[in-house]
């Protein structure tokens, strides 16, 4: 079964979804990060969908409940680089993602990240 | 109505199928025209109804170009619970209808339920056969995939199957190299053999020849000596008299060369009668005392009573001689001593001769039995001798049933000894019984046990009772004639160990000695059970180790009384 790569970036986990993934790719994928997160005591996980195009119910779902799950380990989750026909589309089908951060690329949310440890 | 452009059907049944669909119907697509947002809410649009039917236990999606005008895009779904389930209530379903379009009307009653939407301005029909036939090549090409697999796993077989050919190969060569070998040592055994034949008759002749001069070359020179009238003078007397001892020297050589060869072509035979120990012993006495005397070296005889022997004498004496003209000649000082006893318990008589000489190292210990060999020391070199004396020595012990063994310390003397039986037993095995001295009892119920046990035992010289029960067994054992029980432990009505314990009980057979034979492992009997056998074997074992073991005990028990009854 294929894997989304986890890469710890300092305290940062980053974890790129680099093509249209079969569901249980997805699910593994949620249970890799919460156990990747206790491991790194990682507070920040960027979680990239740049180059996912198809995000239907369930993905959807599955990247709500990976924010829901990361924020009961103390960690807060950013989706980046969503595509604007995904972002449509998940409107479309009245998933709003409600509580989950996102940012346009990387940087942004690295400076996002950057602020809230200031605080 | 006609359905002009069927694009294909996509069976959804797992995740992974919905997986395909999605990603079958963006492409179809964007070859259609769809800009990116369209291509992205359709494949979603898609990818919803498949998770419905899916969920619903499986079904088909079918895509297809409506024929009426304007052109559309037509999804079908097909799945088992959406035939029945109102349309609007499922969210699938519904995500669907927002995503991809409304239902396409007139459409057939085949499918559940369609969605469409048109087609864009720039839509290129003549890309259609392309669009969703990739899917339908699909299979094939995994079809193809795994042919290729299976073809390369082939071919990794054949690899190996040819690697195995070759060691094969390999190990039937070196089969017959070693095979060819073993016929070349077969040959080699052979001429080696030959050699040896032709050595003890060459070596046989030869001796034969060399002492019929030498004879005649010791008697002259005894007339020389002896001729009282016409003196000689002194001088010349001396020569002759070393002339003399030279000759002699050389025909004891070529005699003791003589008598190996003859031994080792296996042409001297045991002449037994019965003689008296020390007489033998006396007449050595007398033979050696002059010598003992020149070298001042005394040599004294220890001897306690020893019954008549039943041997050869003249071989009894010829060894003793050796073995006591050696000891004179590697000892300068102290003294030589014969002894000589008899052991009542293995009817057997004992010679030691032992000095006080230059002694023997351990090293060398073995080699001096060899042929023409002689442990160089001060003294072999003044003492010139064969080194044929301990090697006919043994030869000619070994005829007569004996063994000469020899204890030795470097510059502390050594002692030979001769064991002999007292009475030759000309080529009888040693196992077997005395006539009339009763039989083996071989006590079994299977009938092939008990055969071969009785073959082997009678080929060894027992003369065999069979009983196939333990009650017939036992009440053979009570008549008095049985010397021996085989006894097998598994058997119906009284079991072996029964038996065992039964025989214990009854003075009368209790001095039996009883050997088990067993088919049971030997380990998983329980020893306490059995402890009143004088062994226990496993039927694999060799019938002779149970023989030695029947002789032996037969041999150390004192005769079984007769006549005493449990009464």
């Amino acid at each position: 079964m294929d894997r989304v790569p986890i890469i710890k970036i300092g305290k940062y986990l980053l974890a790129t979804i680099q093509t249209d993934v079969q569901d249980n790719v997805a699910v593994a994928l949620q249970e890799d990060l919460a156990a990747r997160i206790i491991a790194a005591r990682a507070r920040l996980v960027l979680l990239d969908i740049s180059a996912l195009q198809i995000v239907d119910s369930f993905i959807g779902r599955m990247i709500a409940d990976i924010s829901g799950i990361a924020k009961l380990l103390d960690a807060e989750v950013i989706v980046v680089g969503m595509q604007p026909a995904v972002a449509i589309t998940l409107v479309e089908l009245g998933l709003t993602l409600s509580g989950v951060r996102t940012a346009l690329n990387v940087e942004s949310a690295l400076a996002m990240a950057g602020i809230r440890d200031q605080n | 109505m006609t359905r002009d452009a069927p694009l294909g059907r996509l069976p959804i049944g797992s995740s992974s199928d919905i997986l395909t669909a999605r990603q079958r119907v963006r492409d179809a697509a964007a070859r259609l025209g769809f800009d990116l947002f369209d291509q992205v809410q359709l494949a979603t649009g898609v990818s919803e109804l498949g998770r419905e039917i899916a969920a619903s236990g499986g079904g088909e999606l079918e895509v297809w170009i409506s024929s009426t005008r304007p052109r559309r895009l037509v999804i079908g779904a097909r799945g088992v619970a959406l035939r029945d389930v109102s349309t609007n209530a499922v969210p699938g379903v519904i995500a669907a209808r927002r995503l991809i379009g409304p239902p396409l009307d007139g459409a057939s009653g085949e499918q559940s339920c369609t969605f469409s939407r048109a087609l864009p301005k720039s839509a290129r029909l003549d890309n259609l056969a392309e669009s969703l036939s990739a899917s339908a090549t699909d299979p094939f090409s995994e079809l193809r995939h795994q042919d290729t697999e299976l073809l390369r796993m082939h071919e990794e077989i054949r690899r190996r199957d040819s690697e195995l050919e070759s060691v094969n190969r390999e190990l039937e060569e070196t089969n017959r190299g070693v095979l060819a070998l073993y016929a070349e040592l077969d040959d080699k055994a052979e001429s080696v053999r030959q050699i040896s034949d032709e050595r003890a008759r060459f070596l046989s002749n030869v001796t034969h020849e060399l002492r019929t001069p030498l004879i005649s070359i010791t008697s002259l020179c005894r007339l020389l000596l002896t001729q009282g009238d016409r003196s000689l003078e002194d001088e010349q007397a001396k020569q002759i008299t070393y002339i003399q001892k030279s000759a002699q020297d050389l025909l004891d050589f070529v005699s003791d060369l003589l008598d190996l060869a003859k031994v080792e072509a296996g042409k001297v035979t045991v002449r037994a009668a019965p003689f008296e120990a020390e007489e033998t012993l006396a007449a050595l006495r007398g033979m050696f005392r002059p010598l003992s005397a020149d070298t001042g070296v005394p040599v004294i005889f220890d001897l306690s009573p020893i019954p008549t022997l039943e041997t050869d004498e003249s071989k009894v004496s010829q060894i003793l001689r050796n073995l006591i003209s050696n000891a004179l000649k590697f000892t300068e000082t102290g003294e030589i001593r014969v002894a000589a006893s008899y052991e009542a318990k293995a009817d057997e008589v004992l010679f030691a001769a032992t000095d006080t000489g230059i002694g023997i190292a351990a090293a060398d210990l073995d080699r001096i039995f060899d042929e023409f060999v002689q442990v160089d020391t001060r003294h072999g070199r003044r003492h010139r001798s064969s080194g044929l004396g301990l090697p006919l020595s043994r030869k000619l012990a070994e005829l007569m049933g004996g063994s000469i063994t020899v204890k030795s310390k470097l510059g502390e003397g050594s002692t030979f000894s001769l064991r002999l039986p007292r009475k030759y037993a000309p080529q009888v095995p040693q196992t077997a019984p005395e006539s009339g001295a009763g039989y083996v009892l071989v006590v079994d119920d299977d009938q092939i046990s008990r055969y071969v046990a009785k073959e082997q035992l009678e080929r060894l010289g027992w003369r065999v009772v069979e009983a196939a029960d333990g009650e017939m067994a036992l009440k053979l054992a009570r008549e008095g004639e049985c010397r021996a029980i085989l006894l097998d432990l598994t058997m119906p009505g009284i079991s072996g160990f029964e038996v065992l314990e039964r025989l214990g009980e009854d003075p009368s057979t209790s001095m039996i000695p009883v050997v088990i034979r067993t088919s049971l492992p030997v380990g998983d009997i329980d020893a306490g059970s059995v402890s009143r056998a004088a062994a226990v074997f496993s039927k694999s074992d060799s019938m002779q180790s149970v023989v030695d073991l029947i002789a032996s005990r037969t041999a150390s028990q004192p005769a079984r009384p007769r006549g005493t009854s449990s009464a």
